[in-house]
């Protein structure tokens, strides 16, 4: 089994609702895909992804792994872009079965994310 | 009426808050149950939960009310708040490595997804929080980085704290090069280790 990727325009997910948004995203990652969007989430969405999350979690979704980069607010341009909602970076989301490990870097910022559907799982799939 | 409670008295006519909601956040197995029982034993005498190896053993909101901690000429009188650790993944089969049975893994992780809805529900609610992190790990982690863009986003004072500190692999400094923006206490709640520090910080950083 693959890995497959989506990338999401933070165009068409700003024109929902921040739960529409989570929803959307929660959504397909159920399905297996592992998300990669061009703005970051914010940190009060971050905490209602998790909430829903924990909300679906049953015997065959164990969770997520989400990694968010995003620019330091330094030049006035980017203070005025804040302003107004629009952030730089991305954020990375999928099933935590997918992702084997993400790690995040400060400086300089980067996300390591190795995927993968684990062996032992993929091995019981194959025995069925 | 004896001394403290006229002074009862006028904190409560002209204090700004008398009793704060102190929160314990962060990720499973950081320590935040062993800190909120050194916290209260210090200055209750009687524990606030149960510890374990097993991570996600605090499952609801565990609280020990009235907590009064006095720190030179400050006295803070709060309600101390232990909340399950929060985590993007609840896997039912980790519970079984620890030698639990599928039915009581299951159990298990069932009452931890709802203990970590209910701590990010708490999340708007506290008055100042403690983000306790383990300083053998990397700090650097979604989770501890939105628990911090939560308190942030919403004014709440927080106190980052280093434990475990008396362990060898700690790495503290590798918390305050992460959040350099907030306050860090290096302690260990295991040993009681640099309590007093912690105890200042959050007379002073408390609101």
């Amino acid at each position: 089994m693959g890995v497959e990727l989506e990338f999401l325009s933070s165009g068409m997910l700003n024109k929902k609702t921040s739960e529409e948004k989570i929803k959307f995203m929660l959504d397909k990652i159920k399905e297996g895909k592992i998300l990669i969007t061009d703005a970051p989430i914010s940190p009060i969405e971050e905490s209602k992804l998790i909430e829903m999350t924990m909300s679906s979690i049953d015997n065959k979704f164990k969770g997520i792994e989400v990694a968010t980069l995003s620019t330091e607010d330094e030049g006035i341009f980017d203070k005025i872009a804040a302003f107004f909602g629009i952030k730089k970076g991305l954020t990375v989301i999928g099933p935590s079965k997918m992702i084997k490990s993400i790690k995040k870097e400060k400086e300089p910022q980067k996300i390591l994310l190795t995927a993968g559907v684990e062996e032992e799982k993929q091995e019981d799939k194959e025995k069925v | 009426m004896d001394i403290e409670k006229i002074f009862d008295w006028f904190r409560n006519i002209f204090g700004k808050k008398k009793i704060i909601r102190l929160g314990l956040y962060g990720p499973p197995n950081a320590g935040k149950t062993t800190l909120a029982n050194k916290i209260s034993l210090d200055w209750t005498g009687s524990l606030v939960g149960k510890v374990s190896e097993i991570p996600h053993e605090t499952r609801e909101v565990q609280k020990k009310e009235r907590v009064v901690v006095k720190t030179g000429n400050k006295r803070i009188e709060m309600n101390l708040l232990d909340m399950p650790g929060i985590a993007t993944k609840v896997d039912f089969e980790e519970f079984v490595k620890y030698g639990l049975s599928e039915e009581e893994a299951q159990t298990r992780a069932k009452e931890a997804t709802k203990g970590i809805i209910e701590a990010i529900k708490w999340l708007e609610k506290v008055d100042t929080a403690l983000v306790v992190m383990d300083s053998t790990l990397d700090p650097y982690t979604q989770v501890n980085i939105t628990i911090i863009g939560n308190l942030e986003a919403r004014n709440i004072p927080l106190i980052i704290v280093a434990n475990k500190t008396d362990l060898k692999e700690a790495e503290p400094e590798r918390i305050r090069n992460a959040f350099p923006q907030h306050p860090v206490v290096e302690i260990s709640a295991k040993e009681g280790t640099n309590m007093d520090e912690l105890y200042k910080a959050i007379a002073k950083y408390s609101k």
